[in-house]
């Protein structure tokens, strides 16, 4: 059965990092240099009591009023986080009352990062394909920004925060887009190099996991925060994602020229650029929208569809590429159809 | 930025070639490396200087493995991935 999209929607907190609130706590940082290298100026950041299932209650709110959809018609949420509420219960039961939808849908968490929007998407249409359910609302938030020490350059200018949702449907009624194939992986040797050590139930806090130490290059965080070996996850896109992204095209017996618009995941402005320019994309069907959000995680999807839908990027039968990458190692990669059934 | 203009090498290069083909991605004069230079040691090799080494050596057929980057902290590093890839003189 085909899965149609009837709607994404994005969600931003409404705190403001600019580069030069970074320069102040960090006097030996250049702003512009921050910008030049991540393509970020600022980034939205959750307030102390504002978490992931915010906002992604307030994307998955502002989408349902939007599409005027029958709540009880819900028969699935996922919801994608790596910043529950709680470490039990799921972040997606408490979304499920507040979202008033009905008893009888099925609601879970799943832990991703960057790959958690697309394998979403992947998931959903599994469900509408194998007709165990009908209309699935596809949730994500993430609040990296509560992982990253202020003073560790290799993550706070990266991470913002934010929210995203997609609904799902096996009726096409009003669909805005078509979903197609997908390719999802996992390589686990990569896990050390995105990772919070210390938090969970392999490595539990202890008296001395939060003292904050200093790398080589003078950046700070504990065992407690959020540390990533940035050459080791660029190292990853350009083996993984790049083939990948030609195997489902393959799949479908598309080109790249074929493909209308590439929505990457936004991770930095230089890794987008590098991987462009590996497959000969040209600019214009690669946007980038990261300058004034920062890399959101499993939100950075659904903003970028927000932004081409508010920006008419996209027309009906144009076909899109849909990349998600990283923590993990985790990668998911599906074509997208704007409008009709895909040919 | 890097020139990022490091790219097409020649079947195989000598260690002066290697030199300058480090110095291109990073962007720097060619005369400042050795075989003894670590990144350390040169402003330029930060985080995007050794993405910009990645995709250089990546283009050039140098293979640098998953979990592997640590070769990319010093000049003798690469000239082992050159070497493991046939490329050094």
């Amino acid at each position: 059965m085909t899965a149609y999209l009837k709607g994404v929607c994005g969600h931003l907190p409404d705190k403001v990092v600019t580069n030069d609130d970074l320069v102040r706590a960090n006097p030996d940082w250049d702003s512009e240099k921050i910008f030049e290298r991540t393509g970020i100026r600022s980034r939205r950041v959750a307030s102390d009591h504002e978490t992931a299932s915010d906002l992604g209650f307030h994307a998955a709110d502002k989408l349902l009023k939007s599409l005027n959809v029958d709540r009880g018609s819900i028969d699935a949420l996922l919801f994608c986080t790596q910043t529950p509420d709680y470490l039990c219960p799921a972040s997606a039961c408490l979304l499920q009352t507040r979202l008033d939808l009905p008893t009888t849908c099925a609601a879970f968490d799943y832990n991703l990062g960057c790959s958690g929007f697309v394998y979403g998407l992947w998931l959903a249409r599994a469900l509408v394909d194998s007709q165990s359910s009908r209309n699935v609302l596809v949730v994500v938030g993430d609040t990296c920004s509560k992982l990253c020490n202020p003073h560790d350059m290799t993550t706070t200018v990266l991470f913002g925060d934010g929210g995203g949702a997609a609904l799902i449907s096996a009726n096409s009624d009003g669909a805005i887009g078509t979903l197609g194939p997908s390719i999802v992986g996992t390589d686990g040797r990569g896990a050390e190099n995105l990772i919070v050590p210390v938090g969970a139930a392999r490595n539990p806090r202890t008296a001395t996991s939060a003292e904050i130490r200093t790398d080589d290059k003078g950046n700070q965080r504990s065992d407690e925060q959020f540390f990533m070996n940035g050459v080791e996850v660029f190292n990853f896109s350009l083996k993984l994602v790049v083939p990948g992204v030609m195997q489902l095209l393959e799949r479908c017996g598309l080109n790249t020229s074929d493909i209308d618009l590439f929505l990457f995941h936004q991770a930095n402005a230089f890794m987008l650029e590098r991987l462009r320019k590996k497959m000969n994309i040209p600019i214009e069907k690669m946007p980038v929208v990261l300058e004034h959000t920062g890399n959101t995680s499993c939100a950075t999807i659904p903003l970028l569809m927000q932004h081409c839908q508010e920006k008419s990027l996209l027309k009906p039968g144009d076909k899109c590429v849909l990349a998600g990458f990283g923590v993990g190692y985790s990668w998911a990669f599906s074509l997208l159809q704007w409008g009709g059934s895909p040919s | 930025m890097p020139s990022g203009n490091a790219g097409s090498i020649a079947e195989k290069m000598s260690q002066a070639e290697v030199f300058e083909f480090v110095a291109d991605a990073l962007g720097i004069p060619g005369d400042g490396l050795s075989s003894g230079t670590l990144a350390a040691d040169i402003p330029e090799w930060d985080s995007i200087g050794f993405m910009s080494l990645l995709l250089e050596l990546d283009q050039a057929g140098v293979e640098c493995d998953m979990g592997d980057t640590g070769a990319l902290q010093s000049m003798e590093g690469i000239l082992g991935l050159f070497r493991a890839a046939g490329k050094l003189e």
